[in-house]
């Protein structure tokens, strides 16, 4: 047993010199606790991998994680972006890895390896509220796979003034160099998150949702590469609300989908393909998941009445990325 | 000048102001993260254009001197080497995933070694800040 | 036994060679030394780092022209000094200041006791202040006037290094230092012991 259960037991133990009140039912809280977490470690860390990337810069180490049985892998973009050779190490060896693709707006690589593999499931981090506890696990620096227990703070969608492509966790768990694309799992043992970057020194950390991963997977399925969807229109907060909401489109590119799906600059966004919004920043996780090609509705607010706009993201202006098609 | 030495005193001062111990060992990794990010997104024009006026720069009328020479050369060489570069990355029609372990794996003999003569600097990542950015008023 | 630091010359040279290794010790010295000169032009941590990334790309890019008639250090500081000014140029709002972590040897320098001791007991007001008003009573001067002022009373540079930095007269140079030093005497009055 780790510190942490040691202190619980020993707290245990006092307890009758002590009038606290903690009797038989708090002992078997912090036992269960204990081995509930121990027990998550215990069942994922073998799917958890270290990732060696090579260049003629040297060699970048980051951690990820399988999340299929066939060999596939989350890990961060910055440890295998322009690598000449990835290899993954896990079950005691070092295997080579394809690099699937690279998605630099949320940070994503997905790895393949050529052989079977333990998985962790994937949660829904959309149900994830403040002061969620989390565990990581991951590779620091040189050490042996390690687990890190901390709590989701809030969801973030800028960091010192410039905003993320999608929202952020912002979670308290110290995290140290080379756990860059760890898992980030809830008590229930499923995975709702990757370590995306460090705040400051480390002493907390931004955690890209699980979700927001899942849309990188996604399109590659479907069609083979990444399909951020784009509408072209601007946004600005209105003096009032109208129907709840602030988020005032200000401008429409001409030929855009969304001049050409029927918006007009004035409609008051109400919600973007079921995602409610409220004010304009709310917009930025909403065009974070459109996808070009998919019919979205865009319920709006013009002239006192509500409706319902079909507008059709195309190809969202972004950096080339390597990809290549998961097998059918 | 007495009340220049003051100012002075005052302004070296700032020198105390320095970021957090670990920012430079970071600077260098974001650096070369850059770096690499160059070489796939920047047009192979661009950067050959950049070598040739750098080359050129002593001369008195450079970006001419360096407009003849890189048109003569671009064609020869350049188109070349883009080209070859554009068919590695784009996938053909009946790409999948056996193809593509096939095609990489087997231009990799090399075995993986951590030897002082083949690695001459090991990063761990986590980065400072998250990859990407987006303008928080447009979709 | 201290081996000795390999000059910037024979640095220059490898990366010339094509050794992206010896490039990477530049940025390491370099970093270091350009640190202090961009952000006290921009007063902004986050300012500095993207202009010192954007500085090495550029000396990286355009180093293969660099023939060594002038030393290393002022070829570096030369880009540095341009590439932030044109910054300033482009950065048209006014800047609300972003105070670094300031390194606790301040409070046992001579120049920061004898600067702040007002009797006030809290050290730190005096230091968030002082820090403030000198930023404050920089943003105020000119970009060139800045760039002197950071070079030689912050950096410790001498007049004629900083001449052949921003490509004038070391004359030129004193007179804006000593112009800027007007200037900056007025705004930091309340803090001058003489």
């Amino acid at each position: 047993m780790n510190w942490f259960c040691h202190s619980l037991w020993a707290l245990a133990l006092l307890a009758p010199l002590f009038p606290l009140p903690l009797g038989a039912a708090d002992q078997s809280t912090a036992q269960s606790l204990c081995s509930e977490l121990g027990r998550i470690f215990d069942q994922h860390r073998r799917s958890v991998v270290r990732v060696y990337a090579t260049d003629e810069l040297g060699v970048r180490v980051g951690s990820g994680f399988f999340i299929d049985p066939s060999g596939l892998i989350y890990t961060h973009a910055g440890t295998v972006m322009s690598a000449d050779d990835v290899k993954v190490s896990f079950a005691g060896r070092m295997t080579p890895a394809q690099v699937v693709t690279i998605d630099e707006r949320n940070g994503v690589a997905i790895l393949k390896v050529d052989c079977a593999s333990p998985f962790i499931p994937i949660g829904d981090s959309d149900q994830i509220t403040n002061a969620t506890p989390v565990i990581l696990i991951g590779f620091p620096e040189d050490y042996e796979v390690s687990s890190h227990l901390g709590m989701i703070a809030a969801r973030e969608r800028q960091h010192l003034g410039k905003y993320f492509a999608t929202s952020h966790f912002r979670a308290n768990m110290a995290v140290q160099r080379g756990e860059g694309g760890a898992p980030v799992l809830n008590l229930a043992g499923e995975v709702i998150g990757i370590l995306m970057a460090r705040i400051g020194d480390g002493t907390a950390c931004h955690i890209l949702p699980i979700r927001a991963a899942e849309k990188t997977r996604l399109d590659i399925s479907r069609f083979g590469e990444l399909r951020p969807g784009w509408v072209g229109g601007e946004v600005e907060d209105a003096a009032a609300a109208h129907a709840g909401s602030t988020a005032q489109i200000l401008t429409l590119g001409p030929g855009t989908p969304a001049a050409q799906g029927g918006l007009k600059a004035g409609d008051v966004i109400i919600s973007i393909d079921g995602i409610p919004v409220t004010r304009s920043e709310d917009v930025l996780d909403a065009a974070y998941f459109l996808t070009a090609g998919d019919l979205v509705e865009v319920i709006i607010q013009r002239d006192g009445e509500t409706r319902s706009i079909s507008v059709k993201p195309t190809t969202r202006p972004v950096l080339p990325v390597e990809t290549m098609a998961l097998g059918n | 000048m007495e009340h220049n030495e003051s100012i002075s005193k005052l302004l070296r001062l700032k020198r105390y102001e320095q970021p957090r111990p670990d920012y430079f060992e970071d600077f260098l990794a974001e650096f070369q993260l850059r770096q690499r990010a160059e070489v796939i997104h920047r047009p192979f024009w661009n950067i050959a254009w950049d070598r040739f006026s750098s080359f050129f720069a002593p001369l008195p009328s450079p970006r001419l001197f360096a407009a003849a020479t890189f048109a003569a050369t671009v064609i020869a060489t350049g188109l070349t080497l883009n080209w070859s570069r554009q068919e590695a990355v784009t996938p053909p029609a009946t790409w999948n995933l056996s193809t593509a372990a096939q095609m990489k794996l087997g231009s990799d003999q090399r075995a993986f070694t951590t030897s002082k003569k083949r690695v001459s600097s090991v990063h761990y990542v986590l980065p400072p800040r998250p990859t990407g950015y987006a303008s928080a008023h447009s979709f | 036994m201290e081996t000795p630091e390999t000059p910037d010359s024979e640095l220059v040279s490898r990366t010339q060679a094509g050794d992206a290794r010896a490039f990477d010790e530049l940025v390491v010295r370099f970093s270091t030394r350009l640190y202090g000169l961009v952000y006290n032009m921009t007063a902004s941590h986050e300012d500095t780092n993207d202009l010192l990334q954007e500085i090495f790309a550029k000396a990286y890019r355009s180093i293969k022209g660099f023939q060594g008639k002038s030393a290393f250090y002022t070829w570096m500081h030369t880009i540095a000094v341009n590439m932030t000014i044109n910054f300033l140029k482009k950065r048209n709002r006014r800047k609300t200041m972003s105070l670094d972590d300031v390194d606790s040897g301040i409070l046992n320098d001579p120049d920061f006791i004898n600067a702040t001791s007002h009797g006030d007991p809290s050290q730190d007001a005096n230091l968030v202040e002082l820090q403030k008003k000198l930023n404050e009573s920089l943003l105020k001067l000119s970009h060139q006037h800045r760039a002197v002022v950071t070079m030689f009373d912050i950096q410790g540079m001498p007049h004629a290094e900083i001449a052949k930095i921003l490509k004038i007269s070391e004359g030129t140079v004193r007179s804006r230092l000593f112009y800027a030093h007007r200037q900056l005497q007025n705004h930091l009055q309340e803090f001058m012991k003489h």
